[in-house]
C-alpha cells in the first residue's frame, strides 16, 4: 500500500463528516457534498504531495472543497436540476429538526446562487479576505466583492436584522479594500 | 469568525457534521477515491514530456466514446508505468514512460482537459526561468515569483498560472488555474509507481529499416478524433517499435483497428475502418503517406507527401530510432 493511502482512508473516515458538513454548505445537498468532497480528495491526493498527518491532508482537502464546487459549477456537471435540488434540500433540513437559527441559515444560504453562497461561505465561515477568495475561487477581486454584496442583500432579505451588521460588514470591507 | 453569520455557519456545520457519517463516505466511495487518485499518480508520475513522449512513442490522444477500461496500453518494458489516464471528461490520454530521455531536459505539457489536446509544453532553464512553448506557435521565457509561481497567457488569452514546488527533491507542477488545463509531467518516484501492467517485455525490438508484417498488438483501441484536419496517432507496440499515423484529413470517428508495426525507415500499413493507410517513416522520424487502400481499391494522394512530424508535437523532434531499438 502507498504511503497517501492510509492518510486517505483516515481524512475520510475521521474528519470525512466535518468535511462532507463543510462541502454541504456549499453544495446546499448531501449528495453534491459527497460528490464535492470525492473530487476535492482526488485532486488533493493525486498531484503527488507527501502528506506525512491527517491534519495536513484535512486542510489541503478543506482548501480544495470550494475549488472544486465551483470548477464543477464551471463545468455545467451540477448545473441541471440544481433548483430542484436545492428546493428538495431546503424541505429536506426542515424536517431534520435542527435548531430554527441553523434553519435559517441553511434556508438563506440555500436561496443564494452558488457562486455568491461559496464567496459567503469562504467570507464568513473561512474568514478569508476578498483577494483569498479570488485567488482560490479563480475569480476576480471585483466579482468576490459583487457576489458579497448581492449575497449580503440576500441573506438580509431572509435573516432580517440579524445580518445587517454582516450586510454592512461586507460592503465595508470591499469599499475600504480590505478584503 | 468574528461575525454573527460566522457563527451560525458554524452551528450548521456542526449540526450537519453530526449528522453525516465520514466511515459510511469512506465505505461506499473510498475505494473509487483510491482508485482514480493511483490512476492519476500514475500517469502523473509516468510523464507525457516531450522529451521522453519522443523517446517513448507516446500515443497521441482522442476523443473517445469507449470506456476507458476497454482499452488496452500499448506495451512497454523496463520500469515503465503506463496506463490509460481516464479524464472526466471522457478524453483519454495513453501514455508509455519514462524512458531514459535522449536530453537532459523534462518538459511538462499543459493539457485542455475537455479535449485532451496539448496547449503548452514548458520546461526549467539553467538560468531558473522557463520556456513556454505553445502548440499555436511562439514561446516566451518566464520568470518565477518568489512564490514559485509561474504566471503566462496563452495565445487564446487565456491565463495559465502554474505552482512550481519541490516535492521530496522533486521539482512538481500543478496547474492553480484554469481548471480547464491539465499537466503531464515528467518525473517518476517509486512510491508514484503503482500499476505495473502491462509486464515488463523482454523481446527486442526490431532492427531500424525492418518491417513487421501483420503484427495486430492487442494495443491499442483508440478513437481518432474528430473534426480535426490532422490526425495523429503515435504508439508503441509491445516490441517498442513504433506505429505512427498521420493524415491531413480527419477521419470521423473510425476506430483503429490494427496496425502494423514499423520502426524508422520502414513502411506501415494501418488500419482504419475499412480503409488501409500505408505510410513509411523514414530514418529522420519523417512520416510520408503513401496511399489510402479501401476494399481492395488503391487510392494514391497523389505524390507521396513527404510531411514532417508537426513541428510541435512531441517537441517536433525526430523520433529516437537508437532509443526505441534499445528497449
Amino acid at each position: 500500500m502507498a504511503r497517501w493511502e492510509p492518510i486517505l482512508d483516515e481524512v475520510m473516515r475521521e474528519r470525512g463528516s466535518g468535511l462532507l458538513a463543510y462541502a454541504r454548505l456549499l453544495t446546499g445537498s448531501d449528495a453534491d457534498a459527497e460528490d464535492v468532497l470525492q473530487d476535492a480528495l482526488v485532486r488533493s491526493f493525486s498531484r503527488g504531495r507527501s502528506f506525512t498527518h491527517v491534519n495536513a491532508a484535512e486542510a489541503y482537502v478543506r482548501r480544495a472543497i470550494p475549488s472544486v464546487f465551483i470548477d464543477r459549477l464551471r463545468g455545467r456537471r451540477t448545473r441541471d436540476g440544481a433548483d430542484e435540488r436545492l428546493a428538495h434540500t431546503q424541505d429536506g433540513a426542515v424536517g431534520m429538526g435542527d435548531r430554527d437559527a441553523v434553519l435559517d441559515v441553511r434556508a438563506a444560504l440555500a436561496d443564494l446562487p452558488p457562486r455568491e453562497r461559496a464567496c459567503t461561505v469562504l467570507r464568513y465561515y473561512d474568514d478569508l479576505t476578498v483577494p483569498q477568495i479570488a485567488a482560490q475561487l479563480g475569480l476576480a477581486e471585483g466579482t468576490v466583492k459583487r457576489y458579497l454584496a448581492d449575497a449580503s442583500v440576500r441573506l438580509a432579505g431572509v435573516l432580517g436584522d440579524q445580518d445587517q451588521g454582516d450586510r454592512v460588514a461586507v460592503v465595508t470591507h470591499s469599499s475600504k479594500g480590505r478584503g | 469568525m468574528d461575525n454573527a453569520l460566522g457563527s451560525l455557519m458554524e452551528d450548521v456545520v456542526a449540526a450537519d457534521a453530526a449528522r453525516l457519517s465520514g466511515r459510511e463516505f469512506a465505505d461506499a466511495r473510498g475505494a473509487g477515491v483510491a482508485r482514480r487518485v493511483r490512476t492519476r499518480r500514475t500517469v502523473r508520475a509516468a510523464g507525457m514530456g516531450g522529451a521522453s513522449a519522443v523517446a517513448a512513442g507516446v500515443v497521441a490522444f482522442g476523443a473517445t466514446h469507449a470506456p476507458w477500461d476497454a482499452v488496452s496500453v500499448p506495451g512497454a518494458g523496463g520500469n515503465t508505468c503506463a496506463t490509460p489516464w481516464p479524464s472526466d471528461s471522457g478524453i483519454m490520454l495513453i501514455t508509455a514512460g519514462p524512458r531514459p530521455l535522449p536530453t537532459d531536459t523534462t518538459w511538462w505539457i499543459g493539457y485542455e482537459n475537455e479535449t485532451g489536446i496539448a496547449k503548452f509544453k514548458f520546461a526549467p532553464l539553467d538560468d531558473g526561468t522557463w520556456l513556454i512553448a505553445y502548440a499555436s506557435g511562439g514561446s516566451d521565457t518566464v520568470t518565477p515569483t518568489g512564490a514559485g509561481t509561474v504566471s503566462f497567457e496563452l495565445p487564446d488569452g487565456v491565463r495559465v498560472v502554474l505552482e512550481v514546488t519541490a516535492v521530496d527533491g522533486r521539482t512538481e507542477v500543478t496547474v492553480a488555474k484554469p481548471s480547464s488545463v491539465v499537466l503531464g509531467s515528467g518525473s517518476l518516484s517509486s512510491d508514484d509507481c503503482y500499476i505495473s501492467d502491462p509486464a515488463p517485455s523482454t523481446r527486442l525490438a526490431p532492427a531500424p529499416g525492418s518491417v513487421v508484417p501483420g503484427q495486430h498488438s492487442p494495443a491499442p483501441s483508440v478513437w481518432l478524433t474528430a473534426g480535426t484536419e490532422l490526425v495523429q496517432l503515435y504508439g508503441l507496440s509491445e516490441d517498442g517499435a513504433l506505429v505512427t499515423l498521420r493524415r491531413s484529413e480527419g477521419f470521423e470517428q473510425l476506430r483503429l483497428d490494427e496496425y502494423t508495426v514499423v520502426v524508422a525507415d520502414g513502411v506501415a500499413r494501418v488500419r482504419v475502418g475499412d480503409k488501409v493507410v500505408r505510410i513509411r517513416v523514414d530514418s529522420e522520424g519523417i512520416v510520408t503517406v503513401i496511399d489510402v487502400e479501401s476494399a481492395g481499391f488503391t487510392a494514391p494522394l497523389g505524390e507521396p507527401t513527404s510531411t514532417a512530424i508537426d513541428p510541435w508535437f512531441w517537441m517536433g523532434d525526430p523520433v529516437d530510432v537508437d532509443a526505441l531499438a534499445g528497449w
